[in-house]
């Protein structure tokens, strides 16, 4: 253990102080060598950096013990090397800088006060008399090494208190920034001495007394006074960050912890952010009466040595999502296709079509760009079906398993709807756009159930969503454009309570074709009596019931985790469609066209199918991690949407019971009556016999539903009154 | 001090002698022998007296880490002593003596953090026989007269009379104090003698949040922990101070031991004893079919939804739960219908709530517990609440009128926690759903706004309206005699432990797949549901009957039951 061996310090400082000077990285392109740390200390010297950034990885090149033991012990390796920056910095300096600030001013009269006193013959370094921390213009960072893997909150113990570490968590609450003193000044009012005092912790105890020679020697008692402009102050700012909600284990309440960040790392997050922090995890240092209650226990936090907002989508890429060889061949074994689509909603039975289609919008197609021109390489799904056949259940267990999704619905829960709205800051009055569920779902999959019930205006910027991608915004004097690059996959509801197949889809749905053509894929879901697929429905749920776990399918699904890795791994292949392909996508579309023309189709075929059949056969090659997309993708692609088109046209023939013409002339006689009590019955016979039918069946049906009681019909039989 | 004088102990006694010790406490009777802070008032305890706590975990703070080992130096002398802080809060050092803060020998630990509060909605009846059998082995604890109590305040000096009057409820505000006692318990349910504490926990064991724990630990009562503010915080000390309440109002407890007992006990001597059921499934049916007017069919849901609880759960499905919703009341008769029968099922159940859903709770309810980032910690809500905690419904009330924003979550809550039994708690950044057992109870005059496929429609017995009164004085009266009514609490308790197999090979299962296709062929809106319906109805019905299996005989009765409800339903 690095930490039980005592380093040498002093050994480490020179150590250190060869690394700054010496380390060098080959520039790939140039073959330059670029002096990374020496050009950081020239831009400190001239003031116009104050970050000073050290990166684990850089050092450990040079001596990965010496990384190590920074890792371990990082505070006293921030001290060591704020003092050999300190010492080098001189000689970095090229230029006279001019002060900036009253502080510059003051170091400056301070030096040239020094150097004015000194007697000949000292050969100190003026500055040793005053604390190094007044002095410093600059904050020593470490970055940690990039393999490291961020923590969840959970896993940091006791265990790591003085080392530096890497956590991920969502930001809950932030205190404004504030000036936090780094060393009080004071002087005296008998001597005009200046006394300077470090602060190192939270709170500090004034001086009083003056503890110059002057004073001293002759007891003159000098009270000092703070110098508020001649103190040192430093940004300084305390933020929480919890747990994510998907590191907290079932049952449990998500932990929290205290972070405190100085200087540079101040104002780099606000609540509600995702972020991964890096930082020294630390015991807070109580003192006076605190210390004295708490007595036993000591708080915890975390300085911040980075501090990285994760809202772009390279949040994910750390060692911990990547598979481990043995599951990657379990996952890449024969039939992985179907493996993984059964792997979907395990507890929704069947629909492995639907699901295959799902699996394959998580991974997505690849985005195509040349100049202006972009194909969008994400795949939109619509589900549609009568109410209770856990369209809904598909849905979020989708939204659950993408790393990066939203679950809303048309309606949309908050005033900012589906796109994005324009909301005045109630404190600034300043106009703020606030993203909707497509923006902050942008790269990722937006699920939107009741998709039918969608608000107009969301209607129409959804048509720019699903084929260019963007949202345009010109509200309020702000004119701009923002990404949303989504999969929609969206579940409607049909209009009357049940599909019906004699409609078209617009009809049926109530959305229009130009919207409803940009879904690659439609399908309707469909709950259908069929008796080998009941008793296998049936088979299934008591088997849930017998042994309270899933049957087991051919083979075992993968959990949620896997999936996820894997996905995130599909989606860096990047596949390309060969030259050779050409014809025979050519030939199929052309064959799905003329098919379409031909047959009664409720569905629409077009160019947009073209490009569906693309995508979603670039998702299989991805699927399959290869880089180029063979046949048998387009085949699948292409049997895909025709089952999606089978469900839909081919709907099961309802056994409409063939109604009797008893039946028909009652619902004619009702029709013709419309809200009036009485008709007449030549009025009937009249309306009958121009629909066909015989004067017998009409005089049948008045009979019959005069015995129901339905109606009564006068003496004379010419009129009848509905009772 | 000895070990087997259970009551003396104090932290550095258990830790010198640990084993020994906790062999005595394995011990139940030595167990139940150490008074209980769900029964005794707070300042009948001393300073680190072992004392026991039943509760639920309401929330979890963060883990803290404390000095295990540590080394103090008396400045006159100069000599070092090592100590230990576990189990302790604080240091009681002589004057002149100080802690090495940089000593080698010192030892961190970590230690776990539970904020536990009474069981929400215990009935009346769980919770006397609980402290009546814990006092029984006591000296001389007995809070039931003024008297003693008085005396017992004399007899404890050290604690000041303005802190007994902080303990007493009435007189929450006796110092400025910027929480109320409300807020400092932080009750799911109004509980007026709830108790709540701050519970440490020193073994690595997790405990999830709602779970019923029995804790025996070391009291700490040192009035130094609740001081009122911090300083050197930069973040408002609200939360500081939710953190650290009067000691007098919650006391903190150094767990020994902790006990997991969310699984209700079953009292030894009936277990096993299988001629039990027959004659107390006939009593309990008997007086659920009076009070439901003459209702066999509606006696017999009943009967299942009283001993359901849910025993798979994965993902999406959660099989076991039964929600019922019975309708149809005949509400212009018996007006106080809905309490009575709550009455009636409160005597019968451990655990119960009544909710009467006037437009006005409905709107301003606070169901879902919400995590309050200003005290950093989380709000309880009504449906914060430990599982096989009966929630009944009472929609009657119902008038119509503007349902507000809240009003709205608050149903979405009943209907997440009725389909997929899951409580969703709101941590403002993102919502997280708990998984929670509550079976719930619906009583409407029609079908319940709130979605529940469960519905029995009512059929009363056509007098039965008339003399619902003296039906029910007759039922209080039946259900009053001892050995019955503790024969069918127990019997509850029983069944619902039981565990049903369906077996695989014998031909149940095939009866139940052709069963299940025939119906199919008959209605085609029989969905997956309804058969997941079927078999949970079958087996609680098994298990209602004493079985350990699931049978055809009473698959057949669950399939009757459902036809005979769905017929209801239709007129």
């Amino acid at each position: 253990m690095p930490t039980k061996v005592n380093r040498d310090y002093t050994k480490d400082k020179e150590q250190l102080k060869q690394f700054f000077a010496e380390y060098a990285k080959m520039d790939d392109k140039s073959g330059d060598k670029t002096f990374k740390y020496r050009t950081q200390l020239t831009n400190i010297a001239h003031r116009e950096q104050v970050a000073f950034i050290i990166e684990l990885d850089d050092v450990a090149e040079f001596d990965d013990e010496l990384a190590e033991a920074i890792q371990y012990n990082t505070r006293r390796y921030t001290t060591l090397v704020s003092e050999i920056v300190q010492e080098m910095l001189p000689d970095f300096k090229e230029r006279v800088v001019p002060p900036k600030d009253s502080l510059d001013v003051y170091i400056e009269h301070r030096l040239l006060m020094e150097q004015r006193n000194r007697h000949p013959g000292d050969q100190r370094d003026p500055r040793n008399n005053y604390p190094p921390e007044l002095m410093r213009r600059f904050e020593v960072y470490f970055r940690d090494f990039g393999a490291s893997k961020a923590l969840p909150v959970r896993d940091i113990k006791a265990e790591h208190i003085g080392k530096l570490v890497t956590v991920r968590g969502i930001v809950t609450r932030s205190t404004e920034v504030k000036p936090m003193m780094v060393v009080a000044t004071y002087t005296c009012d008998q001597c005009g001495a200046e006394t300077y005092q470090p602060v190192l912790s939270l709170s500090f105890m004034p001086l009083q007394f003056c503890g110059s020679d002057d004073c001293r020697v002759n007891k003159s008692g000098g009270r000092l006074s703070l110098q508020t402009r001649g103190s040192k102050f430093i940004k300084f700012q305390e933020i929480k960050i919890q747990e994510h909600s998907d590191q907290v284990p079932v049952g449990h309440i998500p932990r929290s912890l205290t972070i405190f960040c100085r200087g540079e790392m101040t104002r780099q997050c606000q609540p509600g952010d995702h972020v991964t922090i890096t930082g020294i995890f630390l015991p807070l240092l109580r003192s006076g009466f605190r210390q004295m209650i708490s007595g036993l226990l000591s708080e915890t936090f975390l300085e911040a040595h980075r501090v990285i907002g994760i809202n772009q989508i390279d949040a994910e890429n750390d060692a911990s999502n990547e598979l481990t060889p043995e599951e990657l061949e379990l996952l890449t074994d024969d039939g992985f296709y179907d493996k993984l689509a059964c792997s979907l909603a395990p507890e929704i039975y069947g629909h492995e079509d639907i699901k295959k289609a799902l699996l394959l919008l998580l991974v997505g197609g690849v985005d195509n760009k040349s100049n202006d021109m972009k194909i969008r390489g994400n795949i939109n799904i619509c589900l549609m079906g009568d109410p209770g056949v856990a369209k809904s259940q598909l849905l979020s267990y989708i939204n659950r398993l993408a790393s990066r999704s939203q679950y809303t619905t048309g309606r949309g829960s908050s005033g900012v709807g589906l796109t994005a709205a324009i909301l005045k800051d109630p404190l600034t009055g300043e106009m703020t756009l606030e993203g909707g569920a497509l923006v902050l779902a942008d790269q990722g999959v937006c699920c939107i159930d009741e998709f039918d019930k969608m608000a107009d205006a969301d209607r129409t910027a959804i048509h720019e969503v699903m084929e260019q991608q963007t949202i345009s915004i010109a509200k309020a004097g702000i004119m701009t454009s923002l990404n949303a690059r989504v999969s929609i996959l969206a579940a409607a509801n049909p209009a009357y309570g049940r599909y019906n197949p004699k409609r078209t889809i617009e009809q049926n749905i109530q959305l229009p074709a130009a919207l409803l053509s940009r879904f690659d894929l439609l399908w309707l879901i469909q709950d259908r009596a069929d008796r080998d697929n009941d008793l296998r429905l049936a088979k299934h749920i008591t088997y849930v019931h017998q042994h309270s776990v899933q049957p087991p399918t051919k083979s075992a699904a993968f959990d949620m985790k896997t999936m996820r890795k894997y996905i995130a791994l599909c989606k860096k292949t990047q596949p390309v469609i060969t030259e050779d392909l050409t014809d025979f996508i050519v030939n199929s579309y052309v064959e799905m066209r003329k098919e379409a023309r031909n047959s009664r189709d409720m569905t629409f075929t077009s160019a947009r199918n073209l490009l569906g059949v693309l995508r979603i056969s670039t998702a299989l090659a991805r699927l399959r991690l290869s880089d180029t997309v063979e046949k048998d993708d387009i085949s699948e692609a292409i049997r895909l949407i025709e089952m999606s088109k089978d469900s839909i046209n081919h709907l099961e023939v309802r056994t409409i019971r063939p109604q009797n013409p008893v039946d028909r002339i009652y619902a004619l006689i009702r029709d013709l009556a419309g809200t009036d009590k009485t008709v007449k019955v030549s009025d009937i016979f009249d309306r009958c016999t121009n629909k066909g039918f015989k004067p017998d069946q009409v005089n049948e049906c008045i009979e019959e539903y005069e015995e129901l009681n339905v109606w009564q019909v006068n003496q004379a039989r010419t009129q009848i009154t509905f009772l | 001090m000895t070990a087997n004088n259970i009551v003396d102990w104090t932290p550095d006694f258990f830790l010198a002698n640990e084993a020994k010790c906790r062999l005595v406490l394995s011990e139940t009777a030595n167990r139940l022998s150490v008074p209980s802070l769900n029964s005794l008032p707070l300042h009948s305890f001393k300073d680190k007296q072992l004392a026991r706590f039943r509760g639920m975990i309401q929330d979890t703070y963060n883990p803290e880490y404390y000095l295990d080992r540590f080394q103090i130096r008396n400045v006159a002398t100069n000599e070092t002593t090592t100590c230990r802080g576990r189990y302790r809060d604080t240091l009681d050092s002589l004057p002149g003596e100080t802690v090495i803060v940089d000593s080698k020998e010192n030892v961190n630990a970590e230690r776990q953090t539970c904020f536990v509060i009474s069981v929400p909605g215990v009935n009346s009846w769980a919770k006397e026989k609980c402290t009546v059998r814990e006092n029984a082995p006591q000296v001389s604890t007995n809070t039931a007269t003024k008297r003693s109590l008085e005396s017992e305040e004399m007899e404890c000096v050290e604690f000041s009379s303005k802190k007994h009057t902080q303990t007493t409820p009435s007189s929450g505000n006796g110092e400025p104090r910027l929480l109320s006692r409300e807020h400092a318990m932080n009750f799911p349910l109004p509980n007026d003698d709830g108790k709540a504490c701050i519970v440490k926990i020193y073994d690595e064991t997790s405990f999830k949040l709602n779970q019923i724990i029995d804790i025996v630990g070391f009291i700490s009562l040192d009035p130094a922990l609740s001081v009122a503010h911090d300083p050197d915080k930069l973040m408002d000390d609200i939360e500081f101070q939710s953190h650290n309440p009067p000691v007098s109002l919650i006391p903190r407890l150094h767990a020994i031991d902790v006990k997991d007992v969310s699984m209700e006990e079953v009292p030894q001597t009936i277990q096993g004893d299988l001629t039990f059921p027959v004659t107390t499934r006939s009593d309990l049916k008997l007086v659920l079919s009076q009070i439901l007017f003459g209702d066999v069919l509606a006696a017999e849901y009943v009967i299942c939804h009283l001993i359901s609880s849910i025993y798979l759960r994965r993902d999406f499905l959660s099989l076991g739960a039964f929600p019922l919703n019975i309708t149809n009341l005949p509400l212009d008769k018996c007006k106080t219908f809905p309490e009575d029968f709550y009455g009636i099922l409160s005597l019968l159940l451990p655990k119960s709530h009544l909710i009467g859903m006037t437009l006005d709770e409905l709107n301003n309810l606070n169901l879902q517990p919400k995590k309050d980032y200003d005290c950093n910690r989380l709000t309880s809500g009504v449906l914060q609440l430990s599982d096989n905690t009966h929630l009944v419904l009472d929609e009657t009330k119902l008038t119509d009128g503007q349902v507000s924003a809240n009003g709205r979550k608050n149903y979405e809550a009943f209907s997440t926690l009725i389909n997929s039994q899951t409580v969703t708690y709101d941590f403002k950044y993102y919502t997280m759903d708990f998984p929670a057992d509550i079976p719930v109870l619906i009583l409407s005059e029609s079908k319940s706004m709130i979605p529940c496929y469960r519905q029995i429609v009512l059929e009363k017995n056509s007098n039965s309206e008339n003399i619902y009164s003296e039906t029910l004085e007759a039922v209080r009266h039946y259900l009053r005699d001892e050995t019955r009514i503790y024969n069918i609490r127990n019997w509850l308790r029983v069944s619902r432990r039981r565990d049903i197999a369906i077996e695989t090979e014998n031909s149940i299962g095939d009866v139940i797949q052709k069963d299940f296709v025939e119906m199919r062929q008959l209605d085609k809106s029989t969905s997956a549901e309804d058969l997941h319906s079927l078999m949970v109805l079958a087996r609680l019905i098994s298990m209602s009957h004493g079985m350990d299996k699931l049978t055809v005989d009473y698959w057949h009765e669950a399939v009757r039951m459902e036809k005979e409800r769905k017929r209801r339903l239709q007129r």
